[in-house]
């Protein structure tokens, strides 16, 4: 897991991109202290592909931050064109090279951050990217 | 002994991808279709539309009665599609699929209303290498020869009705993936039992692998004959050709998979494979220039293709061919007719494309369980 400065700075903004020939969709949570640290969706935001603009957009309402995680996770499908193991794990790995989750209005602002691949090639060919950051 | 060296080397790259792959022996192999294949004349057909988009493929071809006895095939390439190995930048799912937005300011899928036509290019572009053994109607025996090719789709034209429907199912898959995530504990291995979820990106699927109204092929290939100490033709430059084909695909009968393909082929073939009276082999250059009319009936395709040959030589080649998809892993391939240089009905070919690895389990052929 990951931290980044904020204190109370306000709004913290979160941009994620992608250039895959699969789609891609990506959403983030923010846990909640109040039930013990599940993560549940950010309040108003609303999940983009990668057919969406891409652009920096705050979280949380635009509210202050501190204290809480983020997780920032993107589902990778390849719903057609992909038919061979060796063929989808060059495709997971084009995306993993431009695949970027970067957060500002913290310090330092933008600040990129590390993430997770899970991907599984059955009847569905997926892959799954996961970040958590937690705001200090 | 060569041969094996030659087929050695070229199942390097084949062999080292698939270590730590358990699963990869039969999934890559595709029809004989490669550019230096159609260079020689030993395909099932000279007019072909580049099928394989595969990072890697091994393609096989056995020549019914043609030096095959022991079943090992003789004719063996290995193709790679160099796009998989870049790192494209600002590529999604529908660009990938040559859409683009005529008005850039126009948010979201249904911005992609136009077509980029020359967007394959890079994108299918192959480039394969092969061995092959063959008389080639000239040698008394059986020769090696080993070749380079590589081809593209130059021009690639969707109907407009074609890319509506792909941006009406893309906008389905893409609402149900955007409902889906918003669940945190949704994890990606549920995808594999939502029917939703499949048949979104079946339907879309479908409407990205409609035939092209028009598509235009190019491609090039050198073969060239390994030195062979039991014959004096070391000195021959085996054969080289650039080649450019037209398939225009007529929807018919209101059924999605039926299609009437008219295929054009001009071909250029700088050709030292032929032997004078003493002996001796020469070069010759000749341009083909054919067509082929074949009808596809959903898993059946049947079809006629004639080229002439002029220049140097006065030549033709008519051919009967026929593929029939057994199942998703199994496809049929096969010629037969008059080739080129032959004085009767002498290609009686076959080929197999094995296995497309579906991750749905071991290879099924039906009825053999």
């Amino acid at each position: 897991m990951s931290s980044y400065t904020v204190g109370t700075n306000k709004p913290i903004k979160l941009k994620v991109s992608i250039s895959t020939v699969g789609h891609a969709t990506t959403a983030h949570y923010l846990n909640d202290p109040d039930n013990e640290g599940q993560f549940l969706v950010a309040p108003s935001s609303s999940p983009i592909s990668n057919t969406d603009s891409t652009s920096f957009r705050q979280i949380n309402n635009g509210e202050a931050v501190q204290g809480r995680t983020i997780r920032v996770r993107t589902i990778l499908t390849f719903p057609s064109g992909i038919d061979d193991e060796n063929t989808f794990n060059r495709a997971v790995q084009q995306a993993k090279n431009t695949y970027s989750v970067q957060l500002s209005g913290g310090t330092p602002s933008p600040e990129s951050f590390d993430f997770e691949v899970k991907s599984i090639f059955s009847i569905v060919k997926v892959a799954e990217f996961t970040s958590e950051i937690t705001f200090i | 002994m060569s041969s094996r060296i030659i087929l050695i080397l070229l199942l390097i790259p084949f062999a080292a991808w698939s270590q730590g792959d358990t699963n990869t022996q039969l999934q890559n192999l595709a029809p004989p279709s490669s550019p230096a294949f159609v260079l020689m004349d030993i395909s099932p057909s000279s007019v072909y539309t580049p099928e394989s988009l595969k990072a890697l493929s091994l393609q096989l071809l056995n020549g019914l009665g043609s030096g095959s006895s022991d079943g090992i095939p003789k004719n063996i390439a290995v193709e790679f599609v160099p796009f998989w190995y870049t790192t494209p930048k600002n590529m999604n799912f529908l660009k990938y699929y040559n859409l683009k937005k005529s008005d850039p300011n126009v948010e979201g899928a249904t911005g992609y209303d136009s077509q980029n036509v020359f967007g394959d290019i890079f994108k299918r572009a192959s480039v394969s290498f092969e061995f092959m053994e063959n008389t080639f109607e000239v040698f008394d025996s059986p020769q090696n020869f080993i070749s380079a090719g590589a081809r593209t789709t130059l021009v690639k034209v969707l109907r407009k009705q074609d890319i509506q429907n792909i941006i009406s199912k893309y906008n389905n898959y893409d609402a149900f993936l955007k409902k889906f995530i918003l669940d945190p504990n949704n994890s990606i291995e549920d995808l594999a039992t939502s029917e939703e979820y499949l048949k979104a990106r079946d339907d879309l699927n479908d409407a990205v692998n409609m035939k092209p109204l028009l598509t235009v092929d190019l491609a090039l290939a050198y073969s060239a004959l390994l030195n062979n100490s039991n014959a004096n033709f070391s000195d021959t430059l085996g054969r080289y050709g650039a080649w450019i084909s037209a398939d225009l695909a007529l929807g018919f009968a209101n059924n999605s998979n039926n299609y009437i393909h008219v295929h054009s082929v001009a071909r250029y073939i700088k050709d030292g494979l032929n032997l004078d009276a003493e002996n001796r082999l020469f070069n010759t250059e000749s341009y083909d220039i054919g067509g082929k009319l074949e009808i596809e009936l959903n898993k059946l395709s049947i079809g006629y293709e004639f080229i002439t040959r002029e220049g140097d030589v006065d030549e033709y080649r008519s051919i009967g061919t026929i593929r029939y998809e057994v199942s998703k892993s199994i496809t049929l391939t096969g010629g037969f007719g008059k080739n080129f240089k032959s004085e009767d009905n002498t290609i009686s070919l076959l080929g197999v494309k094995w296995g497309i690895n579906t991750g749905e389990g071991a290879l099924a052929i039906p009825g053999l369980q």
